[in-house]
């Protein structure tokens, strides 16, 4: 399985719910991480560029925006990474929660 | 603050510049409007190391990845055939010599054809079957 970095988790939870662009992805991930994460356009694309590579995205037309604003959207490659990503945090999570509680008796 | 971002995506490789170079100011432009000016110059301050570490780790995946794969999501567009120039010109040098033989006069690069339209192509298509090939 390939790591999956930060802001790269952060725009596979941002695509989930819906297509977005660019400056769509960035406001979405500052209010998804509560304002902490704030990506910069280079870091953004870069990561954008790396999951077209690997097609867990892909590009496609939006009729409602101009042309020059091209809009994401998770495929299905993208998708089970993302859930197989979450299956991993949930069993750390979880590890973590256990060795909290028999630290504390 | 534009300008100097225009400028600092000239460092990034023409591929990637020729697919998101366009969007990356956009972007940019759009979240610059929302600013106030304190805020706007530590966004630039991010922006700018941002560009600067982004163009860097495009040119190492650039030089560390196959250009073929590279190929499916930033097609390098020197490579493509233009309009009106059969495949087999196009090509020419890069396949077996059967291909090669009738086009030997004629320039192996993309850009070379590009200059010397061949006769050879009157009779193909090359994609555009309305396009004039000139003799």
């Amino acid at each position: 399985m390939r790591h999956v970095t930060e802001p790269v988790l952060l725009i596979l939870t941002s695509l989930a719910g819906q297509p977005r662009h660019g400056y769509a992805l960035i406001k979405d991930i500052q209010a998804l991480s509560n304002g902490r994460v704030r990506l910069s356009t280079g870091t953004l694309y870069g990561a954008l560029r790396r999951l077209l590579e690997d097609s867990w995205i892909e590009r496609f037309e939006q009729e409602d925006t101009s042309r020059e604003k091209q809009a994401y959207r998770i495929t299905a490659a993208g998708r089970e990474q993302l859930e197989l990503e979450l299956e991993r945090m949930k069993q750390l999570t979880q590890a973590a929660s256990t060795r909290l509680r028999t630290s504390e008796v | 603050m534009k300008r100097a971002y225009y400028v600092l995506l000239r460092l990034y490789p023409r591929d990637y510049r020729a697919l998101l170079a366009r969007e990356m100011q956009i972007a940019f432009q759009a979240a610059a409007e929302e600013l106030s000016r304190n805020a706007y110059l530590r966004f630039c301050f991010t922006e700018f190391g941002g560009l600067l570490m982004g163009a860097l780790a495009e040119w190492v995946a650039k030089l560390t990845t196959d250009s073929a794969i590279r190929g499916r999501t930033l097609p390098d567009r020197m490579l493509m055939r233009p309009p009106g120039v059969c495949w087999k010109t196009h090509y020419a040098g890069n396949f077996p010599d059967e291909l090669s033989n009738n086009s030997s006069s004629f320039a192996t690069s993309a850009k070379g054809i590009s200059l010397n339209m061949p006769p050879a192509c009157s009779g193909q298509t090359g994609g555009l079957s309305n396009v004039a090939v000139s003799e």
